[in-house]
């Protein structure tokens, strides 16, 4: 294995070395303007949505100028604005002459190329081709090595729209876009604070996609920062379509079902996280925006958890732990229980449990695993479906094999009920990531239990919860603030309490700037109040 | 070694769980009949005693196992046999214990199963862990320990609730006088109060040793309590006479629950305790054993050893004894007085006693 | 890495070759709901099982096939029970599951003549068996009979004679509610004496056990708890009954609830008063003097007035307070005609000698040789008080308004 990967990190640099070689000749910008027109063309193979746009200017000589850009990936307005802004064709032409006289062309368009963001110079080749790749506009003058490149980025983009993962009754009803600017405007206007910090790099050989790095200085931890920003630029690949590349990439560990990065399209989601000390990590091109740290507890967490009451939020979060744990064991214990401790069901359940398999044709073990194997057929048929095809899955599904098979005693009544509620409770928390790891350990989970019983199934949780707590979100313990058990986190974990009774942020993600809020918020009756302050102000 | 990242908290969670583990189930101090729960009770102080001789050692060599200052304190020639002696005796403990779990699980619910099979599971599972450093053992122990407190709780209230306990079964107290408490007092002292010997071996590796002495004492009075609890529980439900003759006694009598048809044969999740406290004593001796390896042989990381010592501890667990009755008849016989009074007591007080004497003499 | 491989190659190939040893299909087991045992003339166990048929008693829509019956009983003879256990599979095709079984009985003249002692030790080591089951002794006739009795009100039989034996425990305090646990519990106690509740099977054996007795309204045939055996080392050596049977329980302190009725001693006209004691609480006290032992059983209990047909004016205290010392005088009586009935049998199933136990452990020691002979000499002390709490609905009875 080393010698495979000595081997091919060869092959890389070599590659790499023989690309820079070739790359350094050309790297630069002719000072003949057709020479470059023609090297554009040649380098973007033609394409017939490269726009170039001639221009003569000044008296004598006539410099030639070009403008350049990719017709869908601007906003043809900007690019107006620009081009004209920097020829400044809207002056007189007396003004023109006057302001000419004594300063070459491309000073000139320099000096009034301000109607758009992002002027520059540049001059490499490659920076050239990526700016048009990326919906800059490039103005090339005859004769000057460098050209100048504005910000006219535009095109088909989707508006902010309700978000359709992590649904809320209560709260923002906003969702990230693909935009990465977008995305970064959605978060800025929830923290007005200069501290809200982004730094963007580019990921992807091929793809050059933009990453940005979000956190709040001062709060969010340095050690992680760095962490993270080491392992992006770690990163050699060619393209990145999704933060889900990024996500796999940089996690701590691969072979795991449980996912160590949280993910959000929600931008209250994300201020709360930046807000509790995590990093956030956009990725133009997608809107699910990753977050790390992260914590086991943390995907049964929604944004709304926090816009209601606690108690009630408390109670909801333990409702999805439950239904986590009851969607990951109860097949399995049902195997066990009926078919190895037949003795721990009460004796009129079991009295019913076992007229219904009478006449079952298959084992009970073969029957469950059948079941929720069809289950997860149906659901990812009818995910995949479009709407309209979805409903009729759901009904032969649902309908046809539900009743049918029942009614035809090829499986137990009890069975169905056992799949449909580990169906539904797979269902009820709300991150899809946290729930594949169920739906797949459930498997084993069911193949232990039919060989062991209840020892089987105690001896794999064994070794899940040891492998859960071997695995690190950025060096934090994922089973964090359980295992490492840490009091002062508890209060908001599988439970809420009251916001102004959480005083400090939790404290394996950051221990910077831990108070996050005054104590004594305690939200009382005026004279009540007034005791309290009182009793402060004698503190 | 580098060290661990053990907190407080969580070596109080692996000290509570190792004393409980098994003795929870198969009681210790029975023969002392009635009396048992006060031979558990005294055992216990006499263990916190022990715990105190073990810690002071440690505070002599903080950075030293119990066999690197055996080193220190014998000589190399001693030491390493007084070494080579202590990992046998943990790896023996570790495999006595693999095959207490074996035992109750093939008599109670795995009636059929070979215990080959139970117990290649269970090492298996204890090497996954033990793989992952003691920290991941420190972590599933507390995730465990909540479960286990749990189904403790819930056992005691529907065993309270259900009107099992007649706590005349305990009277009269003292019925035979002191005798027999104290001729039990070796088997309730070293099992399980003097077993906390092994973290003798873990202590120098974990980065907050002034915790320690807390942990240790709180864990075993606690557990001490608990399992004084557990006994006279199990007195006041099934009589003496039932409990001394059954081979696991808290078996018996969580079997008697049965509230309204609904809450009935719980004795499966005794079985469940026990696979629990046994996971954690099997492992933490078994840890034990792996530290002491790659300190007597200066093995780099003892990850490597985890393989060829389970299947040494595996393939013993299946050869220590002929049968069960041979097993327990070890266990009651042999153990107590020719195994773990010598190491327990005897060479730890020695050792401190030449220590303190040496001490002295360079001080003077 | 490769650890890891092989870590998870062992275990899975340990899964996949694992048989399923101790795996049952629901369809292989046959449910025991109650076990009787008898011996043959030839000294065999005579063991009969009551076994449920789940489709009878459960239904979904597809299990209702036909009419049967809800439990069926085998019976099969061996010289030890397990051997039974397993030979009886020549006759029912599932392996017999016991943990769910809730009553054992054992045949009259077993225990006669061999006691329980053979019969427990099975009970208790074997795994699968349920030491919850209550024990009971057939009373008058053989155990298997009793087993194949079926009841229109309660499916399975077995369950039936559960249900009974607890709520007579609860509302009538006549029988004691043994499961196995306690009646091995109270076998190996020094003292030695052992109380259960008989059973017993009135009317056609053969009609009983036709499903058709289901559709009688009033059943020709039943079973029905009755009386209280004594058991000296595990054998049978009498019957008390009704009355005297729940004195045993007055003194064991189990009574819950029962009812106590009483003529109205200071009035001519025939009238009855019944009483409804809801609290009882019995302690016993065994004093030594000078070598005389003594046992004072001290009761304590309250209840209701529920049925009155004496002209009393039950507005007056006064008569409360005659009544309360009335009934105390009836149970009293009870409770000492049972203490001579069970002395004269020289058996201690009163729990006399655990108390005595208790207070002089070291005179015990002494005396538990000859136990059931002092047992049956000792003097015993019988002091009740008794409280009427209330009258219940009415005050005045009815019968004061007759003319």
């Amino acid at each position: 294995m080393n010698i495979w990967n000595r081997y091919k990190k060869k092959m890389q640099r070599n590659k790499k070395k023989d690309q820079d070689a070739s790359n350094e000749n050309e790297n630069s910008i002719d000072k003949n303007l057709s020479v470059n027109i023609n090297k554009l063309k040649q380098d973007l193979g033609d394409s017939s949505d490269l726009v170039i746009r001639h221009f003569e200017m000044g008296g004598e000589p006539l410099v030639e100028i070009a403008a350049v850009y990719m017709s869908g990936l601007v906003d043809e307005k900007n690019v107006n604005e620009f081009v004209s802004g920097a020829l400044n064709v809207e002056a007189s032409i007396e003004k023109r002459a006057q302001e000419y006289r004594g300063v070459n062309s491309f000073d000139f368009i320099k000096a009034h190329a301000h109607s758009v963001e992002k002027v520059t110079v540049v001059s490499e080749w490659d920076k050239l081709l990526l700016a048009v790749l990326s919906g800059y506009t490039v103005i090339l003058v005859d004769g000057y090595e460098e050209a100048i490149s504005g910000d006219t980025q535009g095109g088909e983009t989707r508006g902010v729209t309700e978000p359709s993962t992590q649904l809320v009754i209560r709260g923002p009803k906003v969702a990230f876009t693909e935009s990465l600017g977008t995305n970064i405007s959605l978060v800025r206007r929830y923290l007005k604070s200069p501290d809200l910090r982004f730094e963007t790099m580019q990921v992807g050989s091929i793809s050059k996609t933009d990453v940005a790095v979000m956190y709040m200085k001062g709060i969010a931890s340095e050690k992680v920062l760095r962490e993270i920003k080491k392992r992006l630029t770690k990163i050699e690949v060619e393209d990145i379509i999704d933060s889900g590349y990024i996500e796999q990439y940089i996690q701590d560990a691969s072979f795991t079902l449980f996912p160590t990065i949280y993910n959000s399209e929600r931008p209250d989601a994300i201020v709360g996280n930046l807000m509790e000390g995590r990093i956030a990590i956009i990725v133009d091109g997608t809107p699910f925006v990753l977050v790390a740290p992260a914590l086991f507890i943390q995907f049964f967490h929604t944004p709304s958890d926090y816009y209601q009451n606690f108690v009630i939020s408390s109670f909801l979060r333990l409702l999805r732990v439950i239904s986590f744990t009851i969607s990951l064991l109860t097949p399995s214990l049902y195997i066990a229980l009926t078919t190895f401790h037949p003795q721990m069901i009460p004796t009129p359940l079991l009295i019913s449990f076992a007229a219904q398999q009478e006449g079952v044709p298959f084992p009970l073990f073969m029957e469950v695993l059948i079941m929720e194997f069809t289950f997860e057929i149906i659901r990812e048929a009818g995910l995949r479906m479009p709407r309209a095809v979805g409903q009729a899955v759901s009904i032969v599904g649902g309908l046809v094999l539900g009743q049918a098979a029942v009614q035809a005693g090829i499986v137990s009544a009890t069975t169905i009920i056992v799949v449909a509620l580990t169906g539904i409770a797979s269902f009820a928390f709300p991150s899809y990531n946290m729930g594949v790891a169920p739906r797949i350990l459930r498997f084993s989970l069911m193949i232990i239990a039919g060989s062991f019983g209840l020892y089987g199934v105690l001896m794999a949780l064994f070794i899940l919860i040891a492998h859960m707590s071997s695995l690190r979100s950025f060096g934090t313990p994922y089973l964090s603030p359980f295992a490492p058990f840490i009091w002062s986190d508890i209060k908001d974990s599988i439970i809420r309490q009251p916001l102004w009774s959480m005083i400090t942020r939790p404290r394996l993600i950051s221990q910077q700037n831990v108070q996050r809020q005054e104590k004594g918020q305690k939200p009382a009756p005026p004279d009540a109040v007034d005791s309290n302050s009182n009793k402060e102000k004698g503190d | 070694m580098e060290k661990a990242k053990v907190s407080g908290w969580q070596l109080f969670v692996l000290m509570l769980l190792f004393e409980l583990g098994t003795a929870i189930v198969i009681n210790p101090g029975l023969d002392a009949k009635k009396d048992a729960w006060l031979a558990v009770l005294l055992g216990m102080i006499i263990g916190l005693l022990l715990f105190v001789v073990y810690f002071a050692l440690y505070r002599l060599y903080p950075d030293l196992s119990l066999i690197g200052y055996g080193k220190k304190i014998l000589g190399k020639y001693a030491g390493m046999s007084l070494g080579i002696l202590y990992l046998f005796y943990f790896l023996y403990i570790a495999i006595r214990d693999l095959r207490d779990f074996g035992e109750l699980l093939t008599a109670s619910t795995y009636i059929y199963t070979p215990i080959f099979v139970i117990n290649t599971i269970m090492i298996l599972s204890v090497a996954f862990v033990l793989w992952h450093g003691i920290e991941v053992l420190a972590r599933t122990g507390e995730f465990f320990f909540v479960i286990l407190m749990l189904v403790g709780v819930v056992g005691t209230s529907l065993v309270l609730f259900s009107g099992q306990i007649d706590i005349n079964q305990l009277r009269p107290i003292l019925e035979n006088g002191w005798m027999p408490i104290i001729s039990t007092l070796p088997a309730t002292t070293t099992f399980p109060f003097g077993e906390i010997i092994v973290f003798t071996m873990l202590l120098p590796y974990l980065n907050h040793p002034r915790l320690c002495l807390k942990a240790g004492l709180s864990a075993m009075s606690i557990s001490g309590v608990l399992l004084t609890w557990v006994v006279a529980m199990d007195i006041a439900v099934l009589g003496i006479y039932v409990a001394s003759r059954s081979a696991f006694p808290l078996l018996s009598a969580i079997g008697l629950i049965d509230m309204a048809g609904l809450f009935q044969r719980l004795d499966v999740a005794v079985v469940l305790t026990l696979i629990i406290g046994g996971f954690f004593k099997i492992a933490i001796f078994f840890y034990a054993a792996l530290i002491s390896a790659t300190e007597l042989f200066h093995v780099k990381k003892y990850t490597s050893l985890i393989f060829p010592l389970s299947i040494i501890v595996l393939l013993s667990s299946m050869s220590v004894a002929s049968n069960s009755v041979d097993h327990i008849k070890k266990g009651v016989e042999l153990v107590p007085f020719h195994i773990h009074l010598p190491l327990q007591v005897g060479v730890p007080i020695i050792l401190l006693a030449i220590a303190l004497i040496r001490r002295r003499m360079k001080s003077h | 890495m490769k650890q890891r491989i092989l870590f998870i190659g062992l275990f899975s190939a340990l899964i996949l070759l694992a048989g399923c040893w101790d795996q049952n299909e629901l369809e292989d087991i046959a449910l025991v709901m109650g076990m009787g045992i008898d011996k043959t003339e030839d000294g065999l166990y005579d063991v009969s099982f009551q076994i449920v048929n789940p489709a009878q008693v459960s239904g979904g829509e597809m299990s209702q096939t036909s009419k049967g019956t809800a439990v069926t009983t085998y019976r099969e003879t061996g010289q030890t029970l397990f051997e039974t256990i397993r030979k009886i599979s020549k006759e029912v095709p599932r392996k017999l599951n016991f943990s769910h079984m809730v009553v054992l009985i054992i045949g009259e003249s077993l225990a006669e003549d061999d006691g329980l002692f053979e019969v427990m030790d099975f009970t208790e080591r074997f795994y699968g068996f349920r030491s919850t089951a209550i024990v009971l002794i057939s009373k008058g006739g053989p155990a298997q009979p009793i087993l194949s009795i079926l009841n229109p009100m309660e499916k399975i039989p077995a369950m039936k004679i559960q249900e009974a034996s607890k709520k007579t425990a609860e509302v009538w305090g006549e029988t004691t509610d043994q499961n196995i646990n306690d009646v091995i519990q109270t076998l190996t106690t020094k003292s030695g004496g052992v109380s259960l509740s008989g059973i017993a099977l009135l009317g056609d054996m053969q009609e009983g056990q036709n499903s058709s007795i289901n559709e009688q309204a009033v059943p020709s045939t039943y079973i029905k708890l009755s009386g209280l055996a004594i058991l000296q080392n595990g054998k049978l050596k009498g019957w008390l009954e009704d009355t005297e049977a729940r004195g045993v329980s007055w003194v064991k302190n189990k009574i819950r609830k029962t009812v106590v009725t009483s003529t109205c001693e200071e009035e001519e006209d025939e009238g009855m008063i019944a009483v409804e004691v809801r609290n009882a609480n019995t302690k016993l006290k065994p004093t030594i003097n000078e070598g005389k032992r003594k046992i004072t059983v001290n009761i304590k209990s309250e209840g209701t007035l529920q049925e009155v047909t004496c002209p009393l004016d039950l507005t007056d205290p006064q008569v409360i307070i005659d009544l309360n010392k009335q009934l105390a005088k009836v149970i009293e009586e009870e409770v000492s005609t049972t203490v001579k009935t069970v002395q004269e049998q020289e058996t201690d199933i009163l729990g006399f000698g655990e108390a005595m136990n208790q207070r002089y452990p070291k005179e015990w020691k002494k005396m538990k040789e000859e136990w059931p002979t002092t047992f049956s000499e000792m003097d015993v002390e019988i002091n009740v008080d008794f409280f009427i709490r209330g009258t219940g609905l009415r005050t005045k009875p009815l019968i004061l308004e007759k003319k």
